[in-house]
């Protein structure tokens, strides 16, 4: 499986490029953008500030894979996390799945993203 | 011993990282009592905070060696 991981400052492109050509049996990209809303609780915010231990974050995310990799095979995973300050509207994270069929791609992408926000030591401060 | 602190373990000790001192293992209890020792403002967040030593979660009552990296994780909320 094709990964990519990328944590950086810079805000996410819609559309993302990908390095990794697509396969030709490729038959299914699942896409997930997580954005900064508006509210967080009750509160109104304007933007909410991101903070990884990153060399631990990219660890922890290959794990996830590794073991997600085995119950949904896919072709390709990026993966993209912003750090820093995130003005509401504009997206935190990009997970984009290539797989030969969808059903492991929208799998993969559940539970990917669950196990995620319960691991993966990345912050949002307000 | 480098103890690294995030988010809010950061912000309760004012501080990145801290060299705590020790030329034998401890226990998570011995390591816990003088962090808190040196960070009183840590003490609310213990309970929620968990340890990483070399970037992997602890599981169990291992004990931290000297030479150790040990992150003070604080709940994660990526995404």
């Amino acid at each position: 499986m094709q990964i990519e991981i990328i944590l950086t400052h810079e805000p996410i492109a819609h559309p993302q490029t990908w390095s990794v050509p697509s396969s030709p049996e490729t038959g299914s990209l699942v896409e997930f953008y997580g954005i900064v809303r508006e509210t967080e609780g009750i509160e109104k915010i304007p933007a909410l500030h991101y903070e990884a231990y990153a060399s631990m974050a990219e660890k922890v995310i290959r794990e996830k894979i590794a073991l997600l990799e085995m119950k949904y095979p896919c072709q390709a995973i990026r993966i993209v996390h912003r750090l820093g300050l995130i003005p509401k509207g504009e997206s935190a994270i990009y997970v984009g799945l290539q797989s030969k069929h969808r059903r492991e791609g929208f799998l993969f992408l559940q539970e990917f993203m669950e196990e995620f926000k319960k691991d993966v030591p990345i912050w949002k401060l307000t | 011993m480098k103890v690294l602190f995030f988010a809010q373990s950061r912000q309760a000790t004012g501080c990145v990282d801290y060299t705590l001192k020790t030329d034998r293992p401890l226990s998570q209890a011995e390591f816990w009592a003088s962090l808190l020792d040196s960070f009183p403002n840590l003490t609310a967040h213990q309970k929620s905070a968990r340890l990483a030593r070399n970037e992997n979660y602890l599981l169990g009552d291992e004990l931290l060696q000297p030479g150790d990296e040990i992150a003070v994780i604080p709940p994660v909320s990526g995404g």
